[in-house]
């Protein structure tokens, strides 16, 4: 997953991997799901909060992205393009899936817990180290599943992922504006459930 | 933006420090192409064969479409003539039903006509 705010897609080598890919050469789609495979592992990732079912629909995305690929017609970039298609196939699986919401300390990923960002925040909240740590990523994705998938999809892309606004209008079809106000909305619910790690 | 939002957007956004274990990509991507093999076989190679056909049309452009409607219907005049089942090969179901010494009669006999009788003239006439 990337850390930093997402930056200017290089649509040109993106087009030209494209281009291949539609002519039947694998390899170019290849190296499109090693470039796009991180950010959407992110996306898919942080809006299911389970790491099997993330994998399992990272792999139906491309290859439903493989098979969709003679379609694109690059009236937009490859990278909004396979975001939306991720976005859509996301939102759909957690609408048929409602029957849970859990996840387990054991899904802890390794990272995280030695993160210096994350040991801060925690341990003020918890001035025991390790299960301060813990109690932050807990409250995380429980303060994320209790968002709507809309808003949690806003909320993953713009403070996560670090998509502008403009470009997450575009991958969910919605206005700008329809954006700003998802987030303004998502960021009042989510203070509630992390008012504890709030100075 | 108030400054508890800042604060929520803070802590939200360490959740992008949750990575999956070293090498889960690599893995990824080969499961990814050994699900993308396993498709490409199951798929008839007449399917690939107008796929390529396809996107070679389209990468040639439209310039191309006049030549590419005279292929078309070549392909299609040819698996016309050449079908198995196509007319021209079916045998005609009345043919076994007659005997292999059968011959048609082209012109068939018409009955034959009845015998000139000598004209008995006129009566009272003389002879």
């Amino acid at each position: 997953m990337s850390t930093e705010p997402v930056k200017e897609p290089a649509a040109d080598s993106d087009r030209e991997l494209v281009r291949r890919a539609q002519a039947g050469n694998t390899r170019a789609f290849d190296e499109l799901v090693v470039k796009f495979s991180p950010r959407l592992y992110g996306m898919v990732y942080h809006m299911t909060s389970n790491k099997e079912d993330t994998h399992d629909l990272l792999q139906e995305i491309f290859a439903k992205a493989y098979r969709s690929l003679k379609r694109f017609r690059s009236k937009s970039t490859f990278y909004t393009w396979i975001y939306a298609i991720a976005t859509n196939m996301t939102l759909n699986f957690l609408k048929k899936r409602k029957r849970r919401a859990t996840w387990s300390l054991d899904d802890l990923d390794s990272g995280i817990q030695n993160d210096d960002a994350m040991v801060d925040i925690g341990h003020a909240a918890n001035p025991r180290h390790q299960s301060g740590v813990n109690e932050l990523q807990k409250k995380l994705n429980e303060a994320m599943q209790s968002l709507s998938e809309d808003h949690r999809a806003v909320v993953t892309m713009f403070d996560i992922q670090g998509i502008p606004h403009a470009e997450i209008g575009r991958i969910l079809k919605v206005s700008e504006g329809t954006v700003r106000s998802r987030l303004f909305y998502a960021h009042q619910q989510l203070q509630g459930h992390l008012e504890e790690f709030i100075r | 933006m108030s400054k508890y939002e800042e604060q929520v957007r803070k802590i939200i956004s360490l959740k992008q420090y949750e990575t999956p274990r070293d090498g889960y990509f690599e893995d990824f991507l080969a499961e990814f192409q050994e699900r993308q093999r396993g498709e490409l076989l199951q798929r008839s190679s007449m399917s690939l064969f107008f796929e390529r056909l396809a996107t070679w049309f389209r990468e040639v452009g439209s310039v191309k479409w006049v030549a590419g409607a005279g292929m078309a219907y070549a392909a299609v005049m040819a698996a016309i003539l050449l079908w198995p089942d196509g007319p021209g090969t079916t045998p005609d179901p009345n043919l076994n039903r007659q005997p292999a010494s059968f011959e048609p009669d082209v012109n068939p006999v018409t009955p034959p006509a009845p015998p000139l009788k000598e004209d008995p003239g006129k009566p009272g006439q003389k002879l």
